[in-house]
């Protein structure tokens, strides 16, 4: 018979692995498959993966992203563009991976600096992604490129650490 | 995406009847106003409250239009929310601009 104490299972508790969030999608290199990809990537960060501030500047940057890879990427009609997102503990990651020619110098581009009082009409993409990502991270894997942009956002709703009610504290002051 | 015109005498009222303002209509959006606004009009309000998203090709659309309708027609915004509002913040496009909150503000004070 099943006795109502639980289990002994040696010294550790088992922590259910906290649920994994991915999004994916396949596009083709013009606009108006951005502008589908992002209304997708908006509702899946939406629902639930961040708040409205974090999920406005995570389309935002992809948005820049996914456009220059459209407009300067080189990727031809009959190749795709895929876009991931992946909800982490204290993060949003996203992978955008194409086949077009390499970034120039192999390298990252740098934000471009302009004077408004120019009034440019263009060349703001690497700025606004430089400035709204936690990180960004490009690399050349033939053949193909991946840009990898990681936005912290705090503990993401569904995905705090579980911790068992009666989980004792662990002291972190070594003895003397 | 639409264009609505409210006309009032010398200033034209002009509503973005599009939740975005991105790379894949940019080019509808510059053709839109210049279709669009009376050659009599001395000074454009755009009105952006029905908009929510705007990435760098749209604000450079904006900017498009305004040297577009320069020098004989001001550009001025109104209406942005702060989606928007954060993008001109961010680009420093909202030293440029004269922007307003509302219509209302737009037209007592142009």
């Amino acid at each position: 018979m099943r006795s109502s104490t639980p289990e002994y299972h040696g010294g550790h508790t088992v922590i259910p692995p906290p649920p994994s969030k991915v999004f994916a999608s396949r596009l083709a290199p013009d606009f108006a498959s951005v502008r589908g990809a992002l209304k997708s990537l908006s509702a899946w960060l939406d629902n639930n993966v961040c708040s409205a501030d974090q999920s406005d500047r995570i389309e935002l940057t992809v948005a820049e992203a996914l456009n220059n890879v459209a407009e300067h990427g080189g990727v031809t009609s009959h190749q795709y563009i895929t876009l991931f997102a992946r909800q982490e503990p204290s993060a949003i990651r996203i992978v955008i991976r194409d086949q077009g020619k390499a970034y120039p110098g192999n390298a990252l581009p740098k934000p471009k600096v302009q004077n408004a009082l120019d009034l440019p009409e263009g060349g703001f993409g690497w700025m606004l992604i430089h400035t709204l990502a936690d990180e960004v991270s490009y690399q050349r894997i033939e053949p193909g490129n991946v840009l990898t942009i990681l936005f912290s956002v705090e503990n993401t709703p569904d995905i705090r650490p579980i911790v068992p009610a009666n989980c004792p504290k662990i002291s972190t002051n070594r003895p003397q | 995406m639409d264009i609505s015109l409210s006309d009032h005498g010398p200033i034209s009222v002009l509503g973005v009847e599009a939740s975005r303002i991105d790379a894949a209509s940019a080019i509808r959006f510059k053709d839109l106003v210049r279709e669009v606004t009376p050659k009599r009009s001395e000074t454009v309000v755009l009105d952006l409250s029905k908009v929510d998203f705007i990435d760098s090709s749209g604000l450079g659309a904006i900017v498009a239009v305004m040297k577009m309708l320069a020098p004989d027609i001001r550009l001025e915004l109104c209406g942005m929310g702060a989606t928007v509002a954060k993008v001109f913040s961010l680009t420093r496009m909202d030293q440029v601009f004269t922007i307003h909150k509302n219509i209302a503000d737009a037209l007592v004070n142009t």
